[in-house]
């Protein structure tokens, strides 16, 4: 946002565009519409969006144990006494639990990396939750280990660092089935994927 | 067979509206310099390779006023297929970026392709309907840098096969990242066992890369010879040699394992100067008549020759592979070519499907196809129709308010 395109505006009004425009997926314009909402919004509804982003801010801790977000650490997944012990399941960011979560089908624990491994990125192991994960491997009695990636180069990267480095003979590592989307047709699948649904056939 | 019936253009480069029915056989559109003529050949081989042969930066085909107005770029194309139509529609927004650095800039483009309404990549468009490219700067293929050469056997077995693209892209970024990762080692940010999954990838889309690549070698080599000998008589004999940066094995995985051990060998070599040392980005190919390199020594009519030949195979090699073949696109290619090797040349040119031809001079191709070709005079970004002598119909071809249609199609596309 330049200073010509808010010069005329209220310097508060100008600020706020300009914090609006930070975020990801909002331009100039968006900013502004955003920014003359906010201002026409009753005064309750305008302090309860500034609120929410200062008690985010003051209450958000990561889990000592998958390091997903949480308000209290442990977290109310890792403190559920009815999930799974037996598997986790290794996700990029706590976006992806959500994803997980959302499924129901899977019952276990998780652990958070935020990020994947991509030098021009400035992003290596030191950078992700990884020493994290490989102490709770050594602690935990998981018998299996879903690298659950996203079937990027960088995810790919990531994954075998993890299946490389995570030191115990006795684990099971699985990563998710690369496959044909649900609802989605042949004809409109690209070779890879196909190839690689192909080579994940399964009995019926 | 594959040609394209329509072309629709809106705010490409200087033409800000045309819409354009194209036919199976020879069209040349003639005219002076810089009114559209490259423009037009340009568009066509965006629809079919995904990528501006001419910009650096693609934002630069949006025409200056529209990226002013924020307006978009579209390139509308309908190609008909033995056994379908395809629509495809190239779209460039402009967008203003908010920071301090992208304002020098001025604008970013977002780039989006659609194939039949269905939105798709750059990779899984090219290969759908194939070109070949014949144009002036051609002679930089033979005394050029090897980047240029590299980029002509990248774009034909792209056209020829999307999984080479796919495998391509997958190269390049591995290098990129192997490249920086080679940077943090040097400077102690990093381990050198981080380096194994780059390494691993890195020999084993390079080496495949490589391979295929001289599996085509062989082929252009053959048809190549072909070629130059029709184009320049028997007298001179010309041998192309493929030189792959990693030393080629019986097979796939032999050629997996000299990498192996070249990437072992360069180790030091990396470690000073923190580059990927081996592997196809670094692969060339040479050219030799009568065993002398062509790269140094060879005229400029030699070049010329050359490059043409070149083109000639790809064309070849093109509608061996997929079947139908390419659309054939002349760029201002006929300048310092004497007639005999013109006629050779056009002869060759013309047994494909469909042939559009750029050209100054009418005279440079009308002797050729006498009235066996449509011709068109473009000036100023509009189009007429011709007959083989230059007279010109009394109204253009498209005029602003044809373009009601493409209008509707700027609607879908956002
Ligand atoms: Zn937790």
């Amino acid at each position: 946002m330049t200073q010509e395109n808010i010069s005329g505006a209220a310097p508060s009004l100008a600020r706020l565009v300009q914090e609006l425009n930070r975020l990801p997926g909002i331009g100039p314009k968006s900013a502004q519409r955003l920014a003359y909402y906010i201002i026409r919004l009753p005064d309750d509804e305008a302090y309860a969006i500034a609120d929410a982003v200062t008690s985010v801010k003051q209450n958000i801790v990561f889990c000592d144990e998958c390091q997903n977000l949480t308000d209290t650490s442990p977290c109310q997944v890792c403190s559920d006494p009815r999930r799974d012990r037996s598997i986790i399941c290794v996700v990029e960011d706590p976006l992806d639990v959500l994803a997980m979560e959302r499924t129901r089908s899977f019952r276990g624990l998780y652990h958070v990396l935020h990020g994947v491994i991509s030098p021009i990125n400035g992003i290596g192991p030191d950078q992700l939750r990884l020493k994290e994960l490989f102490t709770r491997l050594g602690r935990l009695e998981v018998e299996e280990m879903v690298v659950a990636t996203n079937p990027t180069l960088e995810g790919e990267a990531t994954a075998m660092y993890i299946r490389r480095h995570q030191g115990r003979e006795d684990l099971r590592i699985t990563h998710l089935a690369r496959g044909l989307p649900v609802g989605g047709s042949l004809e409109y699948t690209d070779e890879t994927t196909l190839t690689r649904a192909f080579q994940g056939r399964q009995e019926i | 067979m594959a040609y394209l019936s329509r072309l629709q253009l809106t705010n490409f480069r200087n033409l800000t509206h045309l819409d354009l029915g194209l036919s199976p056989g020879v069209t040349v559109y003639y005219g002076p310099n810089a009114q559209g003529k490259s423009t037009l050949l340009e568009a066509v081989y965006l629809l079919c390779i995904a990528r501006s042969f001419r910009a650096e930066n693609e934002r630069e085909v949006i025409s200056f006023k529209a990226a002013n107005a924020g307006e978009q770029a579209l390139v509308d194309g309908t190609i008909e297929k033995i056994d379908q139509r395809l629509r495809v529609i190239i779209g460039y927004q402009p967008i203003q970026r908010s920071n301090r650095e992208a304002e020098t800039l001025g604008y970013n483009v977002r780039k989006e392709i659609r194939v039949n309404r269905i939105k798709r990549t750059a990779g899984e468009l090219v290969g759908q309907v194939n070109a070949v490219l014949f144009s002036a700067d051609d002679i930089e293929l033979i005394q050029g840098p090897p980047s240029g050469r590299r980029r002509f056997l990248d774009i034909l077995l792209s056209q020829a096969d999307p999984l080479y693209l796919k495998g391509l892209q997958r190269y390049q970024k591995v290098v990129q990242q192997r490249n920086q990762l080679l940077r943090f080692l040097r400077e102690g940010q990093a381990q050198t066992d981080e380096l194994t999954f780059w390494d691993d990838e890195l020999v084993r889309e390079g080496a495949w890369i490589t391979w295929r690549r001289y599996e085509a070698m062989r082929v252009l080599t053959q048809a190549s010879m072909k070629h130059h000998e029709d184009l320049s008589g028997p007298e001179e004999s010309l041998e192309i040699e493929y030189r792959p940066s990693v030393l080629l094995g019986l097979d796939v995985s032999e050629t997996e394992n000299n990498f192996r051990e070249a990437l072992s060998a360069a180790f030091h070599r990396e470690r000073a100067r923190p580059v990927t040392a081996v592997g196809p980005h670094r692969d060339d190919f040479y050219l030799m008549i009568d065993g002398a390199d062509m790269g140094v020594f060879a005229s400029r009519g030699q070049a010329r020759t050359l490059a043409l030949t070149l083109r000639l195979a790809e064309a070849e090699f093109l509608s061996s592979i997929r079947g139908d073949g390419p659309v054939v696109l002349f760029d201002d290619a006929f300048s310092e070519m004497d007639s005999s090797r013109r006629y050779r040349l056009l002869e060759k040119a013309t047994r494909y499907e469909q042939v559009l031809i750029t050209t100054t001079d009418l005279n440079q191709v009308n002797d050729f196809f006498g009235a066996g070709a449509n011709y068109h005079y473009i000036s100023k970004g509009q189009i007429w129709h011709s007959d083989q002598n230059g007279n010109i119909s009394e109204y253009p071809v498209s005029s602003q308010e044809d373009d009601f249609e493409s209008d509707q199609a700027i609607d879908e596309s956002v």
